[in-house]
């Protein structure tokens, strides 16, 4: 019997939704008790050379759920750190498999950790796990641990429940802080890969206070190709983070004739640009948009007056000043253009950077910067003075 | 293409049922009235056999001239109308025998003796039986060739009461009862007008119910009205017992899930339709009249839409038109991300749903589907069950479904959210509740064999069928597809009443406006009047 016009025309449309369905398939289909969801990853050197262990945090699901929830919380981890160590990430994680119940889903993995170590040895052939796998997203925060990245992940958490989430909060209050770069697997893999930046990461460590164990993130671990070769602390990168035009919000403390103070940096916005001489000298002309507040004042001169303004503002130019100094001093000694200042030049002068580039990492630590800082100050909060006792 | 197959089962269905038929598929040719009472009188018993609600009242005109017998159903006539104002004037009547033939007899009764509204002359046995079955009395008169229906019509019926399925807070509170001439004075309540035309139909061979059909002249497109009528009269059927019959006769598309033939239970909503250029169709013993041309936008709007602040309408339309997606889409979507996409979930609630979910037995498709089917269950239940029971019914279920098993580790606590919100958003969409729920269900099964490309396959296809669908030749998907701009005052937005100037333009014949004068804005401050 042969088929014809409509009945033709609906096994047609028949044949290719069911082939449509086939491209699909439910092979990928997973029951959400069946998934260990990963919140947070460490990269430690492992005890045998060459090797490297890996830590992965895991949301414990089922200690919490029976029993009453504030019991549970004291008595089960909200969490389970799984370690494993093995010549490469992917064949430790597989391996890693065997002692997990569940299968280990890292789409909503919410950090890397890399040990100080290892991130002194390179880091880049651990980080092609994370970018090779479909599962993981390449926006996870990315930080280097002062110590080793097993250890931080195993603070317990204090207002968060699973030290994963609590890292990436962290990280979010570097907007107003800016005193650590806020970075991820993206960016830095972006500015790894390329010849004319360095990358850089935030620093998070351990700090004791009165017995407990607390996370602090500060300061920046400053990367030369894949390998870490030294660090920033907070004044140096709120400097790096002005160069970069990275920087969001944070707070200076200047002493503006005997009276100390806190400046609110409320905006800062930098224009950075080279300059080749006929000499060869390279410049860099950076000027700075800065918008400042009174955060407190001590006990002196009131801050709050016209006149007194101007020397706030002398005074945030001239710390931001010293800051970005520091840093580019410190970078340089380092040999690690993390600021970018050949990315510009590659821009401005493409023709001279083919030259340059080849010997950028000499040509970098000659280069001569300027910086013009223009301070607008807003806000003294509720208060036009300072409390003055009689 | 599902259609396509129906059609194709019906036409083979008729055909194997056309030889069995046979002798009994020829028409009966008419009887005329033959002027011999006693034959004609022969004949009638012969078809009621002794049905027992038929009554034979013999007597004699003027007391003792020629004889009479009126015919009617006890219970569907009024005695009092009977007694009083036909037998009574009848037997004191006094006619003399000088009158030249039957048809002056008539005249004179007609004229002078019976003081019933409503008199009509028929020729044939089977008007005479239509007639008195239909509630009137009918009179035959001894050597005359013709009956006389009388109306006396009078039967047990509901009173116009609060429509049971379409609440309003505001808005007219009268509902349509099971009886078409009470049914048709609503209508012509809200429309007086002369154009407002009833063209009136019999159908069901057995049932002979008497259907009407309701439009307003020079607004509805005689093409339209030609279309309606045309297939009312294809209709063969043994019986029609509620408007739901007519409608599966002479819908577009009877393979199509989705209604395209609308109904509703309020005077003000048929009106406003008969308005637009719609046709109605109200048929005898249901409160139910089917409105045509049905378009599916015309399922999220309500009454009351007109009645309150436009921008208030616009607002629940939308939200209408959300709940629908939602209760077609929400367990599917469910059982999608947790089972294919949980990297679309936030963590801190896919850390939650996991929890919730720690120890459930089932796969998320069975345990959703499992609620789903309850939920039905539930539903179909109060519907049927007696009130005082029904609020025992609501009880168990929500205790049951909603705690006890959520404690008993069944289900999880999300899907009993899940479900709920797919349940209660079902309601603000009736007029496609039948189809709701059968796309859920697919849907919810794509979900779970093939995650979002599923759903995404579904939702096309159901948008190809969705404008593949006509109803009376009209776009089912239209004014949205294919777009019309004008016709958008009325269609998700709703623009005020006055700026609702013309109907919408391929329902009602060109030109016409709804609003004839903008009204000025304002208090008039030039005090000429």
């Amino acid at each position: 019997m042969t088929i014809k016009g409509k009945a033709r025309r609906f096994l047609a449309a028949a044949l290719a939704l069911v082939m449509i369905l086939l491209l699909s398939g439910c092979f990928d289909r997973r029951e959400l008790d069946t998934i260990a969801i990963v919140v947070g990853a460490g990269l430690d050197k492992g005890r045998e050379e060459g090797n490297v262990r890996v830590t992965l945090q895991i949301a414990n699901i089922g200690s919490s759920e029976q029993s009453d929830p504030q019991t549970a919380l004291n008595e089960a981890s909200s969490f389970v750190n799984v370690t494993e160590e093995g010549p490469a990430v992917n064949y430790a994680v597989r391996n890693m498999q065997s002692k997990v119940s569940r299968l280990i889903y890292l789409a909503h993995n919410k950090v890397i950790v890399i040990g100080e170590e290892m991130a002194k040895t390179g880091i880049n052939n651990v980080l092609d796990f994370f970018v090779r796998a479909s599962e993981a997203r390449l926006t996870v925060n990315l930080l280097v641990a002062e110590g080793k990245a097993g250890e931080i992940l195993s603070t317990s958490a204090h207002l968060e429940q699973l030290p994963g989430t609590e890292i990436q909060e962290l990280i979010r209050d570097q907007e107003i802080t800016s005193t650590a770069p806020i970075i991820t697997e993206l960016d830095f893999i972006g500015t790894m890969i390329e010849k004319s930046v360095e990358a850089f990461a935030p620093l998070i460590k351990i700090v004791e206070e009165n017995g407990e164990k607390h996370l602090k993130i500060s300061g920046t671990a400053v990367f030369k190709d894949s390998k870490m070769v030294g660090k920033f602390d907070e004044y140096e990168t709120q400097g790096m983070l002005h160069v970069q035009d990275r920087f969001q919000r944070g707070v200076l403390f200047v002493r503006i004739q005997d009276t100390p103070a806190t400046i609110e940096i409320l905006d800062a916005k930098t224009q950075l640009r080279p300059e080749v001489f006929t000499d060869g000298t390279i410049m860099m002309h950076m000027k700075l948009n800065v918008t400042a507040g009174l955060g407190d004042q001590g006990e002196g001169v009131n801050l709050f007056t016209p006149e007194n303004m101007e020397m706030v503002k002398n005074a945030v130019s001239d710390a931001i000043k010293d800051q970005i100094a520091r840093a580019i001093e410190k970078a340089k000694e380092y040999d690690a253009d993390i600021f970018g200042f050949g990315k510009k030049l590659s821009r401005y002068y493409p023709e001279q950077w083919k030259e340059m580039a080849e010997q950028w990492d000499n040509l970098f630590r000659s280069v001569q910067y300027d910086v013009e800082v223009n301070v607008v100050t807003k806000l003294s909060g509720r208060t036009t003075t300072y409390i003055k006792p009689q | 293409m599902f259609s396509f197959l129906l059609r194709k089962a019906g036409v083979w269905f008729a055909r194997k049922q056309e030889s069995h038929r046979g002798e009994e598929h020829v028409k009966n040719e008419d009887t005329p009235i033959v002027g011999d009472l006693s034959a004609v009188l022969k004949q009638l018993k012969e078809e009621v056999q002794d049905s027992n609600d038929i009554v034979i009242r013999g007597f004699r005109l003027g007391g003792a001239g020629r004889e009479c017998a009126l015919v009617f159903v006890d219970g569907l006539i009024e005695s009092r109308t009977i007694n009083e104002d036909i037998i009574r004037p009848l037997m004191r009547a006094n006619i003399s025998q000088d009158l030249n033939g039957p048809s002056e007899l008539i005249a004179r009764i007609m004229h002078q003796h019976i003081y019933v509204n409503e008199i009509k002359v028929l020729q044939t046995m089977e008007e005479a039986f239509g007639s008195a079955l239909y509630g009137d009395a009918v009179l035959f008169i001894d050597g005359v060739p013709c009956a006389l229906s009388l109306n006396a019509k009078g039967w047990e019926m509901r009173s116009v009461d609060e429509p049971a399925s379409e609440g309003v807070i505001r808005g007219p509170r009268e509902s349509f009862i099971e009886n078409m001439r009470t049914n048709t004075s609503l209508i012509r309540r809200k429309i007086k007008n002369p154009a407002l035309i009833f063209e009136a139909f019999t159908i069901g061979r057995k049932t002979r119910t008497p259907v009407s059909i309701a439009y307003l002249k020079n607004v509805c497109k005689p093409e339209l009205v030609k279309e309606v009528k045309r297939r009312l009269r294809a209709i063969d059927t043994d019986s029609v017992l509620e408007s739901g019959y007519i409608e599966q006769f002479i819908q577009d598309h009877p393979g199509s899930i989705f209604a395209t033939v609308g109904y509703t239970e309020k005077p003000d909503v048929a009106a406003a339709k008969i308005l637009e250029g719609r046709v109605a169709i109200i048929v005898d013993g249901t409160p139910f009249v089917l409105t045509v041309p049905f378009l599916f936008l015309e399922s999220f709007q309500a009454a009351e839409d007109y009645y309150l602040k436009y921008y208030f309408a616009t607002f629940v339309r939308v939200i209408r038109i959300i709940g629908y997606f939602i209760t077609i889409l929400a367990p599917a979507f469910y059982v999608t991300i947790t089972t294919f996409h949980q990297e679309l979930i936030p963590t801190s609630l896919l850390i939650a749903m996991a929890k919730a979910r720690e120890g459930v037995p089932f796969p998320a498709f069975v345990e959703c589907l499992l609620m789903v089917v309850v939920f039905e269950i539930i539903r179909e239940a109060g519907i049927r069950l007696p009130r005082p029971v029904g609020q025992a019914l609501s009880i168990v279920g929500a205790l049951v479904i909603g705690d006890a098993a959520v404690s008993a580790g069944l289900i999880g606590a999300p899907m009993v959210i899940v479900i709920a919100i797919t349940a209660i958003s079902g309601f603000l969409v009736p007029m496609q509740n039948d189809a709701s729920i059968i796309l859920r269900l697919v849907l919810l099964v794509l979900a779970a064999c093939f995650g979002g490309v599923g759903i995404a396959l579904g939702l096309y296809a159901i948008l190809v069928h969705l404008s593949s669908l006509e109803s009376f030749g009209y776009p089912f998907l239209s004014p949205s597809v294919p777009f019309d701009l004008e016709d958008q005052k009325d269609s998700v937005v709703l623009l005020p009443t006055w700026l609702q100037i013309s109907r919408p333009k391929g329902m009602a014949t060109d030109k016409q406006r709804k609003v004839y004068k903008v009204p000025p804005v304002g208090v008039d401050k030039t005090h000429d009047n």
